[in-house]
Parts: structure tokens; C-alpha cells; sequence
């Protein structure tokens, strides 16, 4: 029987979480139906327990809990988990939230980095899901996808620097005791006013956001145009050049701190590799050291999305391998069309014996 | 209601009798009949003597139970000097009924502020609140920080230490 690949198990993790993130709600509506009544503000009457992780919120029960890649919290209706660490560290600069608030879940962010580093954007992200979608229907138009160069990503990854500090400065200079004017505060959460998951999870979740068209304040227009126009360059990103999003994707790059140093690696054996390039060629983020690499062993770096499609198609045996504290997951292994592959043969050996 | 308040009358300039009245407010839900509390004089300690009293109106919450009470009851000069009474929970029983003379000078009672707990005749659920109030409460969450540190600590260590 043939095994199912990496890449199916990756799109059926992706598949799940996007359903989990977004449409989980739903679900957790139905299951506690009857304790969770009432369907206006945070502050709803609910019978479970405000210290508790759950609570209402809008109409629908929702977790806080930030984990690093998480649904966007503009989407209004059907979510389960509203945590993005951009948010989390842009509210709590503005509204200079308490130690209770940000703590625990940075504790939360930190430890699910650490555990499995950038392999939340590979295998979770329901934003990068969205966009593998786009990817597909690149495929499925028969278009091929640009190639950026390293200096490009390296730009690339300047920019969500950039992102990152422009948010943080900003949301720092709009908190509340240095209101001058009331402008101020459309400025309010600046990353998430830009980010395209603002727009599209929504969208997704049909519940389609309250500011897609609003234009009130000139600061307010310029917002509802640049999300417009940032949701129509993600689409266009993975349209024409695979994960091109994910270089400058603030969240990415706050998770990037973990990727090497997570007892998650992606391992290679130099000796087995015959420099093929066929994981060079496969890479969603057009990354090349996994080809390249000669000494060090373990591969992590801060754009690696951990997505293994370099050791579902490393056709050289164990030359690639997954580990999670040094402990393999799994490796590769040589396919031929038409030859048993190694484990396969190992099954039909054991089953002969 | 406290299980026993005390009663103060105010004291009169001559003697003889009067009809202290008065009004006993309660929260709604602890007294349900009047059979659950009773006046006593303490004139003759230890115990008291159950005093009777009439009650000139009341008032009901809207789950049956008694929101205010106005009583009366006698008092003569001897005692009104003393303005010691007590209204007590009590154990169970008819209360003392007041069917004396109506038309006495009335005396105003009220209900002191201080209270006195007493463990006979205690017929109702009584509990402690302690409330501590913590000036620095935010203080316990930055434990949290200890774990994230050691997160981070042994994130550069590997960083540091990786092949």
C-alpha cells in the first residue's frame, strides 16, 4: 500500500488548522450552547467562568492564546483562537497592558516557538494556507513562479524588520496619556490596519469585516486602501512567487528567532548528498543551503518554514532528516517511479519472512 | 440579620411605662417568619427575658421573606435606663405576644450598629468573607518571566552550541 507523502500530511494539517482557526468557533458555539448565551460585548453573561480561558466574546467563544501563528482578530464571527503576537505586542505598547495580560502569553508564544520554530508557518498558518491556494492556482494555470536571488529575500526579510519596528514605534508614540487629537488613535494597531489578514480571514470566515469600506477619516481611507492593496500583493505574491509573503511577514520573523535553536531540526548527512539540487529546486521559500551546505549538519535558519518538501523529494536515503531533540521523525528515502521504495521493500520482506 | 443586635431606647425624663416601637429592616431571604427572632431584656443575666412584642406592620420581599418589621413592645422606666434590649435569632417556638395596653407613650427604639455573636439559638447559615486587599497584585505574574527566560537562555545556548 502506498504510504501517504509529506505533502499530504502537511495539506491535511493545514486543512485542519485553517478549519480550527477559523470556522472552529462554530463548533465550540455548538458544544456549549445554552452556557454561552447572551451575544453582545466581552462583558456577555456566560456561565462559564470569566477566569477561565473561555469566554464570550462578539457572539462566539473564542481563546485567546496567541500560539505563533493564529487567525486574525478583526475576523468577526466563527474563530476559536485570536492570537497574533503582532497584535498582542502592538495593544499592550498602546494601551500599556499589565504584566497579567501579556506575560502569560508571551509564555504561551514562547514555548510553542521553541518546540517547533518556524514550522508553524509551513504547517499552521492559516494565512500561508490561503496563499498555497493561490499557489495552486498558479499550477493549475500552468504558470511558472519568479525566483528571487539571496540578496532579495535578504531585502525582503529588511523590510519586515522594518514592518515590525514601524508597528512597534508607532503603537508606542499613540498610547493613550500622549493624545493630542483624536487622529491618533485611527492609527491604533498599525500592522493589523495594512495586514491582509485583516481583510481575507474575514472574508473566509463569511463574515465579511465592518471596515472593508471605510473611508470617515482620511487616516481611516488611507488604511481601508492600503489593506485592499496589501491583500491584493499577498494574493499576487503567491501567485507569481511561492511563498514570497512569508519573507515579509512580521509574525514569521518574530517566529524566525526560534527556527535555529529549536530542538525541531532539519538535519542533513553532507556525505549522502550528491548535490543534486532537487531540494533547491523544491523549496517554497527558494532557499538553496540545504544544496549547498557542506559541514554543519542541522539546517535551520530563519527563513526555513520547516515544510519538507526538500526531504519528501531527496532522492539519496537518509541524506535529509527531520528530529525533534535529536530523536529522528523521519527521513528521506530514494523513489523511482516503478521501483519499491526502500521501506516499502523492507515491509514486503518482513511480510515474505 | 445579625443573631443578636443590640436594641437602644432612647431614655425618657420620668418613669413608668412606654411602648418602644420601631422598625427591623432585613435582606431578603433570611427571615421567612417571626417565629426566627425574639426580644430579650437582659435584666436578668445570663440568659435574658424574652420580651414580648407586637408587630404593627410589615413589609415583604417578593420571595415571601420579611424586608421590614415594625415592632413594639413594652418598656418601663427601670429598663429604659438600662436601653440594653437584644433582638435575637431564635431557636424555634412562638414568640412572646405582646397583648397589653396599646396606648402607652411611645418611645423610639432603634437598632444599634454593633452586634454581638453568640453561638446558642443560632439558626441560620452564617459565613466569613476574608477579603485581602493586595496593592501589588501584578506582581505574581511576572514569575512568568522565569520560564521565559529559561526558554530564551536555552534557545541561545543552542543557537551558541549547534553543529
Amino acid at each position: 500500500m502506498k504510504r501517504p507523502s509529506i505533502t499530504f500530511w502537511r495539506r491535511l494539517v493545514q486543512v485542519s488548522c485553517f478549519a480550527f482557526f477559523v470556522y472552529g468557533g462554530w463548533l465550540a458555539a455548538v458544544a456549549l450552547s445554552g452556557r454561552a448565551t447572551r451575544t453582545s460585548g466581552a462583558e456577555a453573561e456566560s456561565a462559564i467562568p470569566r477566569e477561565s480561558l473561555v469566554w464570550t466574546q462578539g457572539s462566539l467563544p473564542v481563546i485567546d492564546a496567541y500560539p505563533p501563528s493564529a487567525v486574525c482578530r478583526f475576523t468577526a464571527k466563527g474563530k476559536a483562537v485570536s492570537g497574533c503576537i503582532i497584535a498582542l505586542l502592538s495593544e499592550s505598547l498602546t494601551m500599556a497592558s499589565s504584566a497579567r495580560v501579556v506575560l502569560p502569553y508571551l509564555l504561551v508564544f514562547t514555548c510553542a516557538s521553541f518546540l517547533v520554530g518556524r514550522w508553524w508557518c509551513g504547517w499552521v498558518c492559516p494565512l500561508s494556507a490561503l496563499g498555497d491556494l493561490f499557489s495552486a492556482v498558479r499550477r493549475w494555470l500552468g504558470r511558472d513562479f519568479t525566483r528571487f536571488t539571496a540578496g532579495w529575500r535578504r531585502n525582503l526579510r529588511g523590510g519586515a524588520y522594518g514592518l515590525l519596528g514601524a508597528t512597534l514605534v508607532i503603537s508606542w508614540l499613540i498610547r493613550p496619556e500622549r493624545y493630542k487629537s483624536t487622529w491618533q488613535c485611527w492609527f491604533f494597531l498599525p500592522f493589523c490596519q495594512v495586514c491582509p489578514a485583516r481583510l481575507a480571514c474575514p472574508l473566509v470566515a463569511a463574515a465579511p469585516p465592518t471596515t472593508w469600506g471605510a473611508f470617515g477619516h482620511p487616516v481611516q481611507s488611507f488604511f481601508t486602501i492600503a489593506g485592499w492593496a496589501t491583500l491584493g500583493l499577498f494574493g499576487a505574491a503567491f501567485v507569481t512567487a511561492r511563498r514570497l509573503w512569508c519573507h515579509v511577514c512580521p509574525i514569521g520573523l518574530v517566529t524566525s528567532w526560534f527556527n535555529r535553536g529549536s530542538p525541531l531540526e532539519l538535519v542533513k548527512e553532507p556525505t549522502r548528498c550528491n548535490r543534486c539540487g532537487a531540494c533547491a529546486d523544491a523549496c517554497p521559500m527558494g532557499l538553496t543551503h540545504v544544496r549547498d551546505e557542506k559541514g554543519h549538519t542541522v539546517l535551520n535558519n530563519a527563513e526555513c518554514i520547516l515544510c519538507l518538501r526538500c526531504l519528501e523529494l531527496c532522492p539519496r536515503d537518509d541524506c535529509l532528516a527531520l528530529k525533534f531533540a535529536r530523536v529522528p521523525l523521519t527521513k528521506s528515502h530514494f523513489k523511482v517511479p516503478g521501483r519499491p521504495q526502500p521501506l516499502a521493500a523492507k515491509e514486503q520482506k518482513e511480510k515474505s519472512e | 440579620m445579625a443573631a443578636r443586635t443590640l436594641i437602644e431606647v432612647e431614655a425618657p425624663a420620668t418613669g413608668g411605662k412606654y411602648l418602644a416601637t420601631g422598625t427591623v429592616e432585613l435582606a431578603p431571604g433570611v427571615v421567612t417568619d417571626l417565629k426566627q427572632f425574639r426580644i430579650v431584656s437582659p435584666s436578668d443575666e445570663p440568659g435574658g427575658q424574652v420580651v414580648p412584642f407586637a408587630v404593627l406592620s410589615e413589609v415583604r420581599w417578593p420571595d415571601g421573606s420579611l424586608m421590614a418589621v415594625q415592632l413594639a413592645f413594652p418598656v418601663t422606666a427601670k429598663d429604659v435606663a438600662e436601653r440594653r434590649y437584644w433582638l435575637e435569632s431564635a431557636a424555634g417556638g412562638p414568640p412572646e405576644q405582646y397583648t397589653g395596653p396599646r396606648d402607652l407613650p411611645v418611645l423610639r427604639f432603634r437598632l444599634s450598629e454593633s452586634s454581638e455573636p453568640v453561638e446558642v439559638h443560632l439558626d441560620m447559615d452564617v459565613g466569613q468573607l476574608m477579603v485581602r486587599i493586595d496593592q501589588h497584585p501584578e506582581l505574581y505574574y511576572y514569575w512568568y518571566l522565569i520560564p521565559i527566560a529559561g526558554i530564551l537562555g536555552l534557545l541561545i545556548w543552542r543557537k551558541v552550541h549547534l553543529q
